[in-house]
């Protein structure tokens, strides 16, 4: 067997930045994969320690800029742990609702970018076409698109317009009516399911081991998700399911990913109906000292925060645990024995999103 | 590898089913598309949209006072505090500055080719000087074109006398330290300092301290920072 290695990238319409995946072939299969970081690297954690704990936040929002706000939101939790204050009831409400509708945004866009992998440009064109009305929610709540420095160390930056809920539900009926639209189009399509089932199989067993989280782990038949099982915000109160899938191929979690974006319409809606009235906001302590952890359900899997405050105006330490570092673990694993052309499917499955891996 | 074993998608899903919804969205789009003219054209539900958008800065020079606190929680340094000569009528409503008699204000300018357009500046402002405006077309040929002067980005009001403490901060004294040079009294953007005889004396007379009038003061935190023997430190309220 000749040695032949094969370089992915660094630069690859695939992902969002950049990353070399070099692959070891025999003939038309892959013997051996090996994800190679660093391209992308911006030293984000020693960069916060030289900005005091608000400047961090629009920092925080750089992490990712496919899903933003979850990652502000995470240092934003972590931080009021630390801190131990406690926020007002809207402001939760508030949270969640950016949070999904970030969330939205996010799987659509991984769709856009997904459906091209598997030969269908159309995808993209409907996936980006439905964010753009996510986005303007977005900016309805916050004031930017992208990027929206939104939540604060001890509530959120503003409240919302008086007709906030009426255009969200608006969005929200719309987004729900072209559900049958995408299961015509990819869901029921032959060609879809030839190119993905079967395709990129994960067990459970192995999926736990490798300290994979997020969708990944759920389309591996393991119904493990922060929002229910670590239970932040008010997601315990509000109704909605955990997505999960038997499989653990490229199928299962397409469906769940999919799946998850509906689930988020629910939570959003819920969220709407109960949100209360009252105030958005606490005064965070000034100088904080002591240390804290929170991981929280990001788009991706599994996002952590452990930050240490030793009572200056910045903190002293702050450690970022990304959910798609972990999953690179995998690729590995399961790219093993597969062709060359199955190589994009299974690599677009884990949306890799390169800005928060290489931090 | 396990195969794994679902309903197959039968005659319909190898061509009528995705064509079929293709099709469809193919002819709502002919009737009512989702993309516009650019520069030409608009559309209604986004101009609502704008409204909300967080896009280039404008700032109300009567409201301003030059306190100086947006240059210091922007995360990229990009408000330059400039000084321009106003009239007398500047005087009373921005009671900033360094000397009055020259009629000389502290007004901030803008680099938007470093601006993130996070907002901290109008979120932090006492007064409500910073006002975001829904232009977003600022792309220019050079790098010079992008820094905005104070002059530029100038706009009149109202003025107001409402102050806000967001920092939420108070100076704190240490007499013990304090020489009574009255910087802090000079430079306070808000006249919040008074100079009041202390305890401790010098040539037998009474050395001056600052004494705060923490209803107006907004937590700028200047006085902590002229101050020559550190004296003052800033507290949290």
């Amino acid at each position: 067997m000749t040695d032949i290695w094969i370089n992915m990238g660094p630069q690859h319409p695939m992902t969002h930045g950049l990353f070399n995946l070099r692959i070891r072939v025999d003939g038309e299969t892959i013997v051996d994969a090996d994800p190679i970081l660093g391209y992308l690297h911006r030293g984000v954690e020693k960069l916060c320690e030289r900005r005091d704990y608000t400047q961090i936040i629009p920092l925080m929002d750089r992490l990712c800029y496919v899903s933003s706000l979850t990652w502000s939101h995470a240092y934003c939790l972590a931080a009021e742990e630390m801190m131990g204050i406690e926020i007002p009831e809207r402001a939760k409400y508030l949270r969640v609702i950016a949070l999904e509708l970030q969330r939205v945004a996010s799987h659509l866009m991984w769709l856009a970018a997904f459906g091209p992998d598997v030969g269908l440009i159309t995808a993209l064109l409907y996936a980006m076409r439905e964010r753009e009305y996510f986005l303007d929610m977005l900016q309805l709540m916050s004031g930017a698109r992208m990027n929206q420095n939104y939540p604060r160390i001890g509530g959120v930056r503003n409240d919302i317009p008086p007709e906030f809920p009426h255009k969200c539900l608006k969005v929200l009926d719309y987004f729900d009516g072209k559900r049958k639209l995408y299961r015509r189009l990819l869901d029921d399509s032959a060609i879809f399911m030839m190119r993905t089932e079967g395709v990129g199989y994960l067990s459970k067993e192995d999926a736990m081991n490798l300290g994979v989280t997020g969708q990944t782990l759920r389309g591996s038949n393991c119904p493990i998700d922060l929002r229910t099982h670590d239970p932040y915000e008010v997601y315990d109160e509000l109704d909605w399911e955990v997505q999960v899938a038997k499989e653990g191929d490229c199928y299962s979690r397409y469906t769940v990913r999919t799946n998850e974006m509906w689930e988020s319409c629910k939570i959003i809606r819920g969220a709407l109906k109960k949100m209360p009235k009252g105030p958005i906001r606490v005064k965070p302590p000034k100088r904080p000292k002591g240390q804290a952890f929170r991981r929280t359900e990001d788009s991706r899997g599994e996002a952590l925060i452990y930050i240490i405050g030793e009572g200056g105006e910045s903190p002293y330490r702050l450690k970022v645990r990304s959910p798609v570092f972990a999953n690179m673990r995998a690729v590995p694993v399961i790219l093993k024995g597969h062709t060359i052309a199955d190589l994009l499917v299974i690599m677009g499955t884990i949306d890799v999103c390169i800005g928060e891996t290489d931090k | 590898m396990a195969k794994a074993k679902r309903r197959s998608p039968g005659v319909k899903g190898w061509v009528i089913q995705p064509l079929r919804a293709t099709f469809r969205e193919t002819m709502s789009a002919l009737l009512k598309p989702e993309t516009i003219l650019y520069p030409y054209e608009s559309k209604e539900e986004r101009d609502e949209l704008r409204k909300y958008f967080r896009g280039q800065h404008r700032i109300d020079w009567l409201k301003c006072i030059g306190c100086q606190l947006c240059s210091r929680v922007c995360p990229n340094d990009c408000i330059t505090m400039e000084k321009v000569k106003v009239g007398e009528d500047y005087q009373e409503p921005s009671r900033s500055e360094m000397d009055e008699k020259k009629n000389v204000v502290l007004r901030p300018g803008v680099n938007i080719g470093r601006c993130l357009f996070c907002g901290n500046c109008s979120e932090y402002c006492p007064t409500g000087a910073w006002v975001h405006t829904s232009v977003v077309e600022l792309a220019d040929f050079s790098r010079d074109a992008l820094v905005f002067t104070a002059e530029q980005l100038k706009i009149e009001g109202k003025p107001t006398k409402e102050l806000k403490n967001r920092i939420e901060e108070n100076p704190k004294l240490d007499e013990e330290t304090c020489i009574g040079c009255k910087r802090c009294a000079r430079e306070c953007p808000t006249r919040c300092i008074v100079m009041i005889p202390g305890k401790k004396m010098r040539k037998d007379k009474p050395i001056e301290n600052p004494k705060f009038d923490y209803s107006i003061c907004i937590g700028c935190g200047t006085c902590a920072e002229i101050c020559p023997s550190d004296s003052l430190t800033m507290e949290e309220i």
